[in-house]
């Protein structure tokens, strides 16, 4: 059974068609193919958060999916400085700096598409005055959103 | 607040945007004290000491300007 349904595939297809111009791609961090559960370990949202985002990116040829095990990509790991699982990279490669931590439904799945325009367009959905602004930051910021399922 | 939080951080290198759903990691939304959502941390290091660290946060939407304002707090050291 498909998590995204048909109809919303057919939809974001075409304006995935329509919208997008450079590739995206999409690293989910997952707990790999383990062969016996590990206690500790267990990630009960990465299976579908897998086949979430495979769904999706088999929507666009401009969409890409790199899944990497948290257990046994440490390079990886510490170059997206991936801290939990599932969790979901965006941007670019060297500098990657949008996370998703844990299964992007709701709310969520429609920030994940608006990122997927925002970075493919490289359009900002910020006013002028805003971008202005954040010129002006020197100092790293790490920014937390802390969300519920919706 | 998602959405704006991944946006303003596309915008400049030294910006980091995490979107963490909390009923799958509780211990990190106690660590953070989430008692409503959303609920927004603007910090000035990912470290887990972040937790402790002086910070700025705010629960509830908030507009776009705004959300700059408190970025900016944290973000902009003046030249000695």
């Amino acid at each position: 059974m498909a998590i995204i349904p048909d109809r919303d595939q057919d939809e974001l297809k075409r304006e995935f068609r329509k919208e997008l111009k450079n590739d995206v791609t999409i690293r989910l961090f997952t707990q790999g193919s383990l062969l016996l559960s590990v206690p500790g370990r267990e990630c009960q949202y990465c299976p579908q958060t897998q086949q979430l985002m495979e769904e999706l990116t088999a929507l666009s040829p401009k969409l890409h999916l790199e899944v990497y095990s948290f257990y046994s990509q440490n390079e990886e790991v510490a170059k997206y400085g991936v801290e939990r699982i599932p969790a979901i990279v965006m941007g670019d490669d060297d500098n990657a700096r949008l996370k998703y931590y844990g299964i992007p439904m709701g709310y969520e799945f429609a920030t994940l598409l608006e990122d997927i325009r925002t970075l493919s367009r490289g359009v900002s959905p910020l006013t002028m005055d805003t971008r202005k602004k954040l010129r002006k930051v020197n100092q790293p910021v790490h920014i937390q959103v802390f969300v519920t399922p919706s | 607040m998602a959405r704006l939080a991944h946006a303003i951080a596309i915008e400049n290198p030294l910006i980091t945007a995490d979107v963490v759903e909390v009923e799958e990691f509780p211990s990190l939304a106690q660590t953070y004290a989430v008692r409503g959502v959303p609920k927004t941390v603007i910090s000035s290091t990912r470290s887990q000491l972040a937790g402790v660290l002086p910070q700025v946060q705010f629960v509830g939407a908030v507009p776009e300007a705004q959300f700059v304002e408190k970025v900016l707090e944290v973000g902009v050291k003046e030249e000695k």
